[in-house]
């Protein structure tokens, strides 16, 4: 019977994700170890030509770098802004405005990233952007700032907005972790004379210790393969300086159609995300085990 | 924490309590909320208003629209009428409701499965999820644009909603997992007693309990569906079957980029996303952190 009950309930679940899933995986590998393949299997076996192509190439060892800079500055910002904000409404005593803020916070989660990026993309125009019209106005600027045509400025530019988007994840899962905080500890330690800072440093930081771990995790994991906004925005430019690695992946594939030596890229950045992936699933796996 | 509260001493200790009580008061709280949702609403607000003005008058250096109606009109008319995407918001439905339904019927009862029972390869299966739900999606572009090619659904709804169960499904099966194991196995073990078969435990004691999970995943699916760009975009370009993230994006390829009407077409692919936020908040709060976190 319970045999039974599994077949049914779990078997065309996995059957589904079998066939979405693992063939295409399966095609990627063994793609990045052939010559173009336009059809099925016609391609020639070139070994591990793509990927010494990849590690000779000065271009994307750079986009690298740029990708690694994008998604570590998308999560630092994302878990400051989302820590600050999370504690801010706890602090409101109001439990309707308390839903309210978190619902218009997360007003900036729900929109299509690619929208997100397009609409910043409005507001950062050099030219006739509104931010910049409103720097004018206020007389912090005399001359407009070319956000998005600047090198530096423009990868600043795109990994705030990512960041920006990232921000009510991180707020959504760091406010969870502060209502699993029992008050008794705060009591407790303000028995003790502790200010607001000891408590937060003694009592709030090592509560959140996991829900920080997961909202840096997740948030960097998706940061780092993120397309959406770069593509909106800037599409890596000027030149290459916004041009992240799912932008080269999508402008070497898409574009000038080299699939080997585009899934070759898509196998290193697959490979980078699963070893920080296993952290979070070895983490999970161990709850399964508790449960 | 001797030398600690020797440091307090010298700065002040009453001092610097004051000052860390002034800053958890909740009118610094509110201060900084409202700085917070002008960061968060404004560029939202900037592209409505954007919507609102006709096309050659955006770069005009008015906040405000001075044709509200008129420019209205002509920018979502545009987009609308003119440019068909009414199309591509009747796609973004079709398929965000289609993929939600297909990936609800198959994860709902697998997450099921996973919570309860133990089985050769259990943890082997439950790992296949998660990887799946870690896999960098840009990573597959390459052999899912080859093959739709092969079985010939580019530029369909199926070959993007076959796309959609890909990215969802895990979520699902895991989040649903996650509602499953806070209810108490031994309701379905009394239910049993009580002469339920295993698949009337399910469906009569478990099922209606766990409907609250239900609703927070099927919402999160169909938002993330609804949000969606890159399969949408690398599946199909074709207006027949592409969705409205997509089709505000074709602005772009335009010599001279209407900003209005872009802004007009970008505002209704957010408007939905936001009505859904708003009215299933707590619902989505739930998914997130069951997706993210066990409890």
């Amino acid at each position: 019977m319970n045999d039974h009950i599994r077949k049914i309930l779990l078997g065309p679940g996995l059957l589904t994700l079998f066939l979405v899933f693992i063939y295409p995986v399966v095609y990627m590998f063994y793609q990045s170890f052939f010559t173009n393949i336009t059809s099925g299997f016609d391609g020639e076996f070139v070994g591990l030509q793509n990927y010494a192509t990849l590690f000779q190439s000065g271009r994307f060892i750079g986009n690298f770098i740029t990708t690694l800079q994008y998604s570590f500055g998308s999560v630092i910002f994302a878990t400051l802004a989302g820590l600050g904000i999370a504690l801010a409404i706890q602090q409101v005593e109001s439990d309707r405005l308390q839903d309210i803020y978190v619902s218009l916070v997360m007003a900036a989660w729900s929109i299509p990233l690619a929208t997100a990026g397009l609409m910043w993309r409005w507001i950062l125009q050099g030219q006739t952007g509104v931010l910049n019209t409103i720097l004018q106005e206020l007389g912090l600027i005399t001359t407009n700032i070319p956000w998005l045509a600047d090198s530096t400025l423009a990868l600043v530019a795109v990994t705030f907005v990512d960041g920006w988007v990232r921000m009510p994840f991180a707020m959504i899962i760091i406010y969870a972790g502060l209502q699993s905080i029992p008050q008794h500890m705060y009591d407790a330690v303000k028995v003790d004379g502790a200010t607001t800072l000891e408590a937060f440093r003694h009592v709030t930081l090592p509560y959140l210790r996991p829900s920080l771990f997961v909202a840096i995790l997740i948030n960097w994991m998706f940061a780092w393969r993120a397309f959406d906004i770069v593509f909106g925005m800037t599409n890596g430019g000027p030149g290459t300086a916004t041009e992240v690695l799912s932008i080269t992946l999508y402008r070497q594939g898409m574009e000038l159609f080299k699939f080997g030596y585009t899934n070759a890229i898509a196998v290193v950045l697959v490979l980078v995300t699963m070893v920080v992936g296993a952290f979070y699933v070895k983490v999970i796996l161990q709850r399964v085990d508790e449960v | 924490m001797a030398t600690e509260t020797q440091r307090d001493q010298w700065i002040g200790y009453e001092t610097k309590k004051q000052f860390w009580e002034a800053v958890k008061s909740r009118y610094v709280a509110h201060a900084f909320m409202f700085l917070t949702l002008f960061v968060v609403l404004a560029p939202l607000t900037w592209m409505f208003l954007t919507s609102l003005k006709p096309n050659d008058a955006v770069f005009a250096q008015t906040y405000l629209p001075t044709t509200p109606f008129q420019g209205a009109v002509e920018a979502y008319g545009s987009a609308l009428v003119t440019k068909g995407h009414w199309k591509a918001a009747m796609n973004s439905l079709i398929i965000a409701i289609t993929s939600t339904t297909i990936v609800m019927a198959l994860g709902t009862p697998a997450g099921y499965v996973f919570s309860r029972y133990r089985f050769r390869f259990d943890d082997a299966m439950f790992l296949l999820v998660i990887v799946t739900r870690l896999f960098p999606p840009i990573g597959l572009i390459i052999p899912y644009y080859q093959i739709m090619a092969y079985l010939n659904l580019l530029n369909t709804r199926t070959g993007i909603i076959i796309a959609q169960i890909y990215l969802w499904l895990p979520l699902v099966i895991y989040t649903m997992r996650n509602f499953y194991i806070t209810i108490p196995t031994s309701l379905d073990e009394s239910a049993k007693v009580d002469g339920c078969t295993d698949f009337q435990a399910f469906r009569h004691v478990i099922l209606p309990l766990v409907m609250p999970g239900v609703a927070a995943s099927a919402i999160l699916t169909f938002l993330f569906s609804w949000r969606e760009f890159l399969f949408a975009f690398i599946v199909s370009t074709d207006l027949q079957s592409t969705t409205l993230p997509v089709a505000v994006y074709q602005y772009i390829g335009d010599i001279q980029i209407q900003w209005a009407s872009l802004s007009a077409a970008g505002t209704m692919s957010i408007i939905p996303a936001v009505l859904v936020v708003f009215v299933f908040q707590k619902y989505i709060v739930s998914g997130l952190t069951g997706g993210a976190v066990k409890e």
